[in-house]
């Protein structure tokens, strides 16, 4: 049965609220309902202990979960609780206005009555917790997971995409920092990682609860085995790819139009007097985030430097840094507000045309090399991830977080975290909190 | 031996990151120097990317697959045995004996003692004194024995003596005798193994900046009188009104008012342009026509959906950087050039708001000098293995950003104080 | 909206990038504050200084084909506002001084120019002007020697060049 616990603190929020027609309209929400004094007192608790049992879904109106969860949890039998903090939210900030405040409260107590519907029974945590953990590699963040747990002391299982290198590391997550700086900290994270036990393949089932999962793995060499952890990390990659406008630039038909990602590759090469011209295009229905925009910027800047006349067609630009933005135009790159509208490959080069809308002027520029901004995605192996661990997925197909402002790297599992790229484009240091679940 | 932590600063990188240690068993002691907690995010109303109160986040949407009734900001911190925590507290000095640090604090009384306090609120209503709310805006008051904001945390009211008249009226109606009208400011000294620096931003008063006169008019305001206005538990019951108290029919936001600007902030403020959505978003529900003067919009991921709200509900947009607001006809007037169009615009509306830059705390207080780094920032390791910094005291973020950052110290002070391998 | 082919040349921008102070120009990220706190900018719709500075980042040289620049007042209105520090008003002299070379100059500014090599000064003296001075007790004001100056001027080229050079804007134009 679905049961209203309405208290009336001290005798202070039926001054402020009208219970009488609260109880009236939540007649139909509920199967009882009691309005009662001082529910968090021996009497009140008493009464709550005679009203409900273990199959109730209860939901107390009362001062806040505060002050009376603690007392409450403790005595009620059912599982379904949920509490509406009648007097802070709704008679405090509403003293003055009877009608509004006993609105807002109906409002909220029916919130609660759907919310009881939709809870889960309570997660199984099991007591009997395995201490190890599985981190789903090919980001840095994993490295940097399992290179804290080991310092912890717990067993850590590293379980890496099939024909995996060191050197994958640096180009997975070039875009994530300078290069050098990048280099050193993957070859400090790879040697503090040491001590986990790196397998190369796949996951492929996987049951148990929080605390002790039961994990099958595929390896690249065929074997298959078995195995039990504590909780799981899953902290896989994202992939650059190609934007929407990679066709109309012709790419992967013309020598000329790459990716973001293979241009510091061709500035490595490049002689220092073999100086080219090379046009940089955002997709205009892509919106820059922070890392990407840096990324771009550092890039841009370099092949600049190295002597190129760069130009960027782009919208608004992101930069987590606006130094890298600063030494992007000092380095005489320039800058173009528009989108590309026709590319044409000629002889004398790629014809790229837009218009600059910060001039209101059609523009035609014939250039070496037309360089696409990727688009950051999730890597192909997330969406089969998720299928096998049972996680649910946003709509860019990233792993969805539980909440994304107080738990930011949960996923909609308990036991099963994220790291970096996994979920989106941050940066690596947003590693895990498992090792709560985990010691 | 069980390790101790001082978090300094309690706003919602500092709640978390405090939470966090005493859950891995570390004593935290968690510093703040207001009389309530909750930082920044207690001026803010409604905060993105979940669009719910900051303090009530128990409205949130998300409740339904993340199943959080129980606001974290709120609850908890009082709570925990291993948590300690000092508000009205500033830090005086830190110094280093043989690895431990030794932090001296000072904490002003509240007058109300926490631990009989019921929070009746009887005592407020007695109260003859009244003076200006400093969370309020268009003239609220509040008593000499009051509340910051109905949701703060700690729940129990302090006396601000300058204003008490010592009267007794409080005190004689306290039924639990929670009041000392004569309680003295108090010293201490902390011995800790780390120190966490959670010392957040605060949005710059935009006096220093030349063109927007923010000094001349009070319809010129900032983005957290902004919140103040639309925060239905503020002093305006969420109405939108001028200075004259007028309704507000358009209404012109500027960005990046000194930040990005070689003269103020070089830096760039990273949450102006969300939060300037978002109010964008809330003042079209209100029927009021809201345009933006921005020169990159700088959305997180996480914040995407405000924009393209903002977009579905026909908030204009407009590329340029305003010279100047100059009042015009007792209105204030936006003259910027429209880049897109390479028109010259002056742009009257009813209010301007200024997106004006989040600047560090850190380095207000002189205890911290030594950590402090670039633009007043802190490195997320200030001093390996010893001092760390967390949400925006490491420069300006949005709210999932800076509890992700918490997390990761947390996990990183209890790892170089407790990993041993 | 004009199409325009750009052939990407860069030499009037690299001109003016080696010239002192004329790098600043690659701080502009295109605000346009300069604009909306240009007094001229205010009355002439067409006279706009960031997208003088987009033309010339761009490696677009017509601005410096065009008299609109010369309306500049070099009041420095726009300088003291740009967040980058930006020298503006200096770049669009350095744009005057290539439209100089090139002959695109209004009239009014060649004569003064003219003006200064023979008599030292940018307005002439007229007469009227003197008498008027000495009714009012004002001292003499004599000839600058400007010997050394027009000296200096024709070694490197600039006597010559303004004698021979023509206003392309004939002596139609306004100020
Ligand atoms: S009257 Fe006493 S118990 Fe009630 S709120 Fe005031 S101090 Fe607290
Ligand atoms: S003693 Fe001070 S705070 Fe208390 S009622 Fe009197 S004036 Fe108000
Ligand atoms: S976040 Fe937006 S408004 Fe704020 S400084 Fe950055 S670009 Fe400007
Ligand atoms: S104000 Fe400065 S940065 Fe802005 S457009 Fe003008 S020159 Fe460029
Ligand atoms: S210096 Fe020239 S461009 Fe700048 S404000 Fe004055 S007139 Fe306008």
């Amino acid at each position: 049965m679905k049961k209203l616990f309405l208290c009336t603190c001290n005798k202070t929020l039926n001054k402020w609220l009208d219970y009488a027609r609260i109880e009236k309209e939540m007649g139909s929400t509920f199967d009882a309902i009691h309005i009662h004094d001082a529910l968090c007192l021996e009497e009140g608790l008493t009464f709550l202990d005679s009203e409900v049992s273990a199959e109730d879904s209860v939901v107390i109106g009362a001062c806040t979960s505060q002050i009376i969860g603690a007392p409450m949890s403790k005595r009620l039998k059912c599982e379904h609780i949920s509490y509406v903090p009648l007097r802070e939210q709704v008679a405090w900030v509403h003293k003055d206005d009877q009608k509004g405040a006993s609105s807002k409260a109906s409002v909220l107590l029916h919130d609660a009555a759907i919310q009881v519907d939709y809870m889960d029974p309570q997660t199984i945590v099991e007591t009997d917790i395995e201490k190890k953990v599985l981190i789903i590699g090919g980001c840095i963040a994993g490295l940097k997971a399992a290179s804290d747990l080991l310092k912890l002391g717990v067993e850590v299982m590293l379980l890496e995409p099939s024909e995996w290198s060191r050197k994958s590391y640096e180009e997975m997550n070039q875009f994530m920092a300078e290069s050098s700086n990048l280099k050193d900290a993957i070859r400090d994270l790879v040697l503090s990682s040491k001590k986990a036990k790196t397998v190369r393949g796949k996951i492929t089932e996987l049951s148990g609860n929080a605390g002790l999962y039961q994990i099958s793995l595929k390896h690249d060499s065929g074997k298959e085995e078995s195995n039990l952890v504590g909780s799981i990390i899953v902290a896989t990659n994202a992939e650059h790819s190609p934007p929407p406008i990679a066709k109309m630039c012709r790419y992967g038909k013309s020598d000329r139009t790459l990716l973001i990602t293979e241009l510091p590759t061709l500035i490595a090469k490049q002689a220092a007097k073999d100086t080219k011209t090379i046009f940089v295009a955002v997709d205009p229905s892509h919106q820059l985030s922070t890392v990407e925009g840096s990324y771009l910027l550092r890039t841009i800047t370099q092949a600049s430097e190295k002597g190129n006349t760069v130009i960027l067609a782009h919208s608004d630009i992101s930069t987590k840094d606006e130094n890298l933005y600063r030494a992007a135009r000092k380095a005489g790159v320039i800058f173009v507000r528009g989108s590309l509208e026709k590319v044409k490959d000629s002889k004398k080069g790629m014809v790229c045309r837009l218009e600059n809308t910060l001039e209101s002027q059609v523009r035609e520029f014939t250039v070496d090399y037309l360089v696409l901004q990727t688009q950051l995605k999730p890597s192909r192996s997330t969406g089969q991830l998720a299928n096998v661990l049972g996680l649910e997925l946003d709509q860019n197909g990233f792993i969805k977080t539980r909440y994304s402002k107080m738990k930011p790297v949960q996923t909609s599992k308990r036991g099963i975290f994220f790291a970096g790229s996994a979920k989106t484009t941050w940066w690596p240091w947003l590693f895990n909190q498992s090792r709560r679940d985990v010691i | 031996m069980t390790k101790t932590a001082v978090v300094i600063g309690a706003g919602l990188a500092g709640i978390q990151v405090a939470q966090q240690l005493t859950d891995l068993g570390i004593v935290v002691h968690l510093i703040e120097k207001e009389s309530i907690i909750g930082g920044l995010s207690t001026h803010l109303g409604r905060v993105f990317p979940t669009g719910d109160c900051a303090l009530c986040l128990d409205a949130s949407t998300e409740i339904f697959d993340g199943q959080h009734r129980r606001c974290q900001y709120r609850g908890l911190v009082t709570e925990k045995k291993n948590l300690k925590l000092h508000t009205l507290t500033e830090i005086k000095s830190i110094s280093e004996v043989d690895g431990n640090f030794k932090i001296s604090i000072k904490s002003q009384p509240r007058h109300v003692d926490l631990d009989r306090c019921v929070v009746c609120l009887e005592c407020i209503e007695v109260c003859d004194v009244n003076t200006p709310d400093e969370y309020g805006i268009r003239g609220g008051t509040r008593k000499a024995i009051f509340r910051p904001i109905p949701q703060g945390v700690p729940l129990a009211p302090l006396i601000d003596m300058e204003h008490c008249t010592k009267c007794g009226k409080c005190v004689d109606i306290c039924k639990v005798n929670a009041i000392d009208l004569e309680e003295k400011e108090s010293t201490k000294t902390i011995k800790a193994d780390a120190l966490i620096l959670a010392t957040g931003v605060e949005e710059k008063v935009p006096l220093d900046f030349p063109g927007y006169e923010y000094r001349t008019s009070e319809d010129i305001i900032t983005h957290a009188e902004l919140a103040r206005l639309l925060d239905p538990a503020g002093s305006t019951n969420g109405e939108v009104t001028t200075s004259s108290g007028n309704t507000v029919s358009e209404v012109t936001m500027v960005l990046c008012v000194g930040s990005r600007d070689l003269d103020a902030a070089e830096y760039c403020s990273q949450a102006c342009c969300t939060y300037s959505l978002k109010h964008a978003d809330m003042l079209r529900d209100l029927g009021i026509d809201v345009t933006i003067c921005y020169m990159d919009l700088r959305v997180p991921k996480s914040s995407e959906h405000y924009l393209t709200l903002a977009r579905e509900k026909g908030v204009k947009f407009l590329r340029g950087k305003p010279d100047s607001v100059i009042i015009r006809n007792g209105k204030p007037m936006t003259i910027v050039e429209d880049t897109q169009s390479q028109k010259r615009m002056q742009i009257e509306s009813d209010l301007v708001v200024l997106a004006s830059p989040l600047s560090p705390l850190a380095d207000q207080n002189d205890a911290l000098a030594e950590f402090i780094g670039e633009y007043g920032f802190i490195s997320r390791v200030a001093k390996e293995g010893r001092v760390y910094a967390c949400g925006t005291a490491t420069g300006p973020t949005d709210i999932p950003t800076s509890i992700a950052e918490a997390n990761a110290i947390a996990l990183q002070v209890y790892t170089d104080l407790e990993g041993g391998v | 909206m004009v199409k325009q082919e750009t052939m990407l040349d860069l030499e009037f921008r690299s001109w003016l990038l080696e010239q002192p102070e004329g790098e600043t120009l690659l701080r502009c990220y295109q605000c346009g504050r300069c604009t909306s706190a240009c007094p001229v900018a205010e009355i002439e719709p067409s006279f706009n200084p960031r997208l003088f500075l987009q033309k010339i980042l761009i490696g677009d040289k017509s601005i410096a084909e065009n008299q609109l620049v010369w309306n500049c007042l070099t009041c420095e209105q726009c300088e003291v506002r740009c967040p980058e520090h930006v020298k503006i008003p200096h770049i669009l002299i350095l744009a005057k001084v290539r439209g100089l070379m090139a002959g695109n100059v209004p009239l009014a500014a060649l004569d003064r120019a003219r003006t200064i090599i023979s008599e030292g000064r940018s307005l002439s003296v007229s007469s009227p002007m003197l008498k008027t001075r000495t009714k009012m007790g004002l001292p003499d004001l004599g000839t600058p020697s400007m010997d050394q100056i027009v000296a200096m001027l024709a070694d490197i080229g600039i006597v010559g060049k303004l004698e021979n050079v023509k206003s392309v804007y004939g002596d139609a134009e306004d100020e």
